[in-house]
């Protein structure tokens, strides 16, 4: 069989496809897995006769199902950052968790669990999304005031030390006020223990900044390819990078919110889509949703096996896997620093 | 010219201890128990009760000693790695080595059984073995064929593999139990405290040991931030000699975390500080750069209890509150 080109859509269609496919496998697995192994009848049952007194039953419609789909949300959201922010600064090494902006959204959180203790899931939002918002500013601030923007390496080390200098404030502040059990517990990252209300709460603010993000798709495709040519092309780039951040700050905010600091989503799927599909964003975003939901969907089903029955930060999983390719990023792209 | 050095060389250094001195009598009286200044000069002298003696010598006065020998190790070791590989990023945290030593330190708590660990004098072995792999990792990640390495990739990578560690740290920590978790967790942010004087025994021969030596050869370190060409005319074996400051100065970094887990930022900014002071001729730089660490330490552990006593602030976020702004600082004024 002749494989489709790079641009083509019969390739792109395949690539959905191939993606839907490991993805619906992927949700099977997440939800059959576990301390309580589950069959794949019952899951079918579950869904289709949901009887409330069998154990399986409610184990899947309560802790199992809503854990993969923010599993999968979060994925999404994290990758699709990614995407928008390597288009954006055209940096092939900017991601959420390198450029400092999960870490900001982490302060922002240690500050709502101090000063708000009963605030509702959309309250905690706002305030990690402030956190992410603060970190942005910190560090493009810092990129457009001096050299640092101009070099990949550079940045991603600008976005190192943002990251620790957040770290120790939330670290300090958690101490200060007796919260660093929680604070540790959430900074493991991972998604276990998300209860179906906060699934629920947490998927329209993913929504609104998936779409955000595909109705920006193209003119971040122009902003890839240097702001001389978007703006010869008709881009009005000012436009196109403010709703960039605002689509990363929601997904990052929101997903930072819910399961903590899950690194090196946002950097390794971009390019691993890009690898498969070519470098236009109206196909990378699409296919980063898929691949990124993917990926967390994985990583939190190993995160469970492997030394059941305790979970293992989803966190730590997905940066055994990032952090080599980070390495092979700064190996082949550091070279021009 | 030489002379007017020395006499500021030695007037900084007279500063400095005046400086450390002030610091210990700060730190001996804040705590849980209050100890009043006069308090403190009897007990010192033998008149305390029994435990007020206690409170004194096996507590505060331990950490003490320790914040010092880990401060002066640590940014003596950074000024080595700097100078070495000609790179101003260059520290222990920095390029990986603490961490190295830390996961090493971190297994062998996991792996030995509580009742045959033989104890706090094998640690720093165990970290330097980790510490020695991990930094020829990442110099072997770093390396690229016909290049010069880039300061920049170098420590880029050296962060990186970091964060690689640090996850596997984690799920290392997962399988501990809560009282294990709770002691490996506070270490692996950087504390001087709970420790006692068999922890003190356990790093001080390597620190007394390596400084010396590295100020008696000052000389070569001196010609090492040469450029190569020039080093080789004035005759010293260039590869020779790095390679045996990178081992002490891995060494040193070892033995200071397997006792004061990963305090991150003090081997980047205190070589900075004494450079700024005294200039690069490490006869000088070395002495200071010491001084410096065990100051910035003490300074921190002391702020540390003080700001929310009787609760206690782990020592190494306090550090990395004054450490990040000056990475930063250093970043955006180097050259590239």
């Amino acid at each position: 069989m002749k494989i489709p080109e790079k641009g083509s859509g019969v390739r792109l269609l395949l690539v959905v496809l191939l993606f839907l496919a490991l993805l619906f496998g992927a949700f099977v697995l997440s939800i059959c897995v576990g301390t309580k192994n589950i069959t794949f009848p019952v899951l079918l049952d579950s869904f289709f006769s949901y009887d409330p007194t069998n154990s399986s039953h409610i184990i899947i419609q309560t802790l199992r199902v809503p854990r993969a789909v923010v599993a999968a949300a979060v994925g999404s959201s994290l990758a699709v950052s990614g995407s928008l922010m390597q288009a954006s600064t055209r940096n092939p090494m900017a991601s959420p968790s390198v450029l400092g902006i999960n870490a900001g959204a982490g302060l922002g959180l240690a500050l709502a669990m101090i000063f708000v203790p009963a605030a509702t899931f959309n309250e905690t939002v706002l305030f990690s999304f402030l956190g992410a918002a603060a970190a942005t500013i910190l560090i493009f601030g810092i990129a457009s005031a001096c050299r640092a923007g101009s070099s990949p390496v550079r940045l991603a080390l600008v976005g190192t030390a943002i990251t620790s200098l957040f770290n120790a404030f939330s670290q300090a502040l958690a101490m200060f006020f007796n919260i660093s059990q929680e604070l540790t517990f959430w900074n493991a990252g991972g998604v276990s223990g998300v209860r179906p209300e906060q699934a629920r709460m947490l998927l329209p603010w993913t929504g609104l900044g998936l779409l955000i993000a595909l109705l920006m798709a193209r003119s971040v495709s122009l902003l890839s390819l240097g702001e001389e040519v978007a703006v010869g092309l008709g881009g009005k780039t000012r436009y196109i990078k403010f709703m960039a951040s605002l689509a990363v700050l929601i997904l990052t905010g929101s997903s930072v919110a819910i399961a903590g600091p899950i690194s090196f989503v946002g950097l390794v799927v971009p390019h691993g889509v890009k690898a498969v599909v070519g470098a236009d964003y109206q196909k990378v975003i699409p296919c980063s949703i898929l691949a990124g939901a993917l990926l967390v969907v994985l990583a939190d089903i190993l995160s469970r096996m492997v030394n059941p029955p305790f979970e293992t930060p989803t966190g730590a999983i997905t940066a055994l896997v990032g952090v080599p390719f980070f390495v092979y990023l700064a190996r082949r792209k550091g070279s021009r620093v | 010219m030489r002379k007017e050095k020395n006499r500021r060389f030695a007037i900084l250094i007279t500063v400095m201890i005046l400086l450390l001195i002030l610091l210990c009598f700060f730190s001996m009286n804040t705590g849980f128990t209050d100890l009043s200044p006069s308090d403190v000069l009897r007990i010192f002298f033998g008149h305390g009760t029994p435990e007020e003696t206690l409170v004194l010598f096996d507590f505060r006065l331990v950490r003490i000693v320790l914040a010092m020998l880990v401060g002066a190790g640590l940014s003596v070791s950074g000024t080595v790695f700097q100078t070495i590989s000609k790179n101003d990023l260059a520290s222990p945290d920095l390029l990986g080595v603490s961490a190295g030593a830390g996961i090493a330190v971190m297994l062998y708590t996991f792996l030995t059984p509580e009742t045959q660990r033989t104890g706090i004098f094998v640690l720093p072995f165990v970290s330097l073995l980790g510490a020695l792999i991990t930094a020829f990792l990442i110099y072997f990640l770093a390396h690229q064929k016909g290049q010069a390495i880039s300061p920049l990739r170098m420590v880029l990578i050296g962060i990186s593999v970091t964060s690689g560690i640090n996850a596997a740290d984690m799920i290392l920590a997962v399988r501990l139990t809560p009282e294990k978790y709770h002691l490996v967790n506070t270490w692996m942010i950087g504390s001087v405290y709970g420790n006692n004087w068999k922890h003190v025994l356990a790093l001080l021969p390597w620190v007394l040991v390596i400084i010396p030596f590295l100020i008696y050869r000052s000389r070569e370190l001196n010609l090492l931030r040469l450029s190569e060409g020039v080093a080789i005319g004035l005759g010293s074996p260039l590869k020779r000699s790095r390679f045996l400051f990178l081992m002490l100065a891995v060494a040193l970094a070892a033995a200071c975390v397997s006792v004061g887990g990963a305090i991150g930022f003090v081997g980047l900014i205190c070589p900075h500080l004494s450079r700024k002071l005294v200039g690069p001729n490490h006869q000088y730089s070395i002495p200071v750069a010491a001084f410096t660490g065990a100051i910035l330490l003490l300074a921190a552990d002391w702020a540390a209890r003080m700001v929310i006593a009787p609760d206690e602030m782990i020592l190494g976020i306090v550090v990395s509150l004054i450490g990040a702004p000056y990475f930063l600082y250093i970043l955006l004024t180097s050259k590239s």
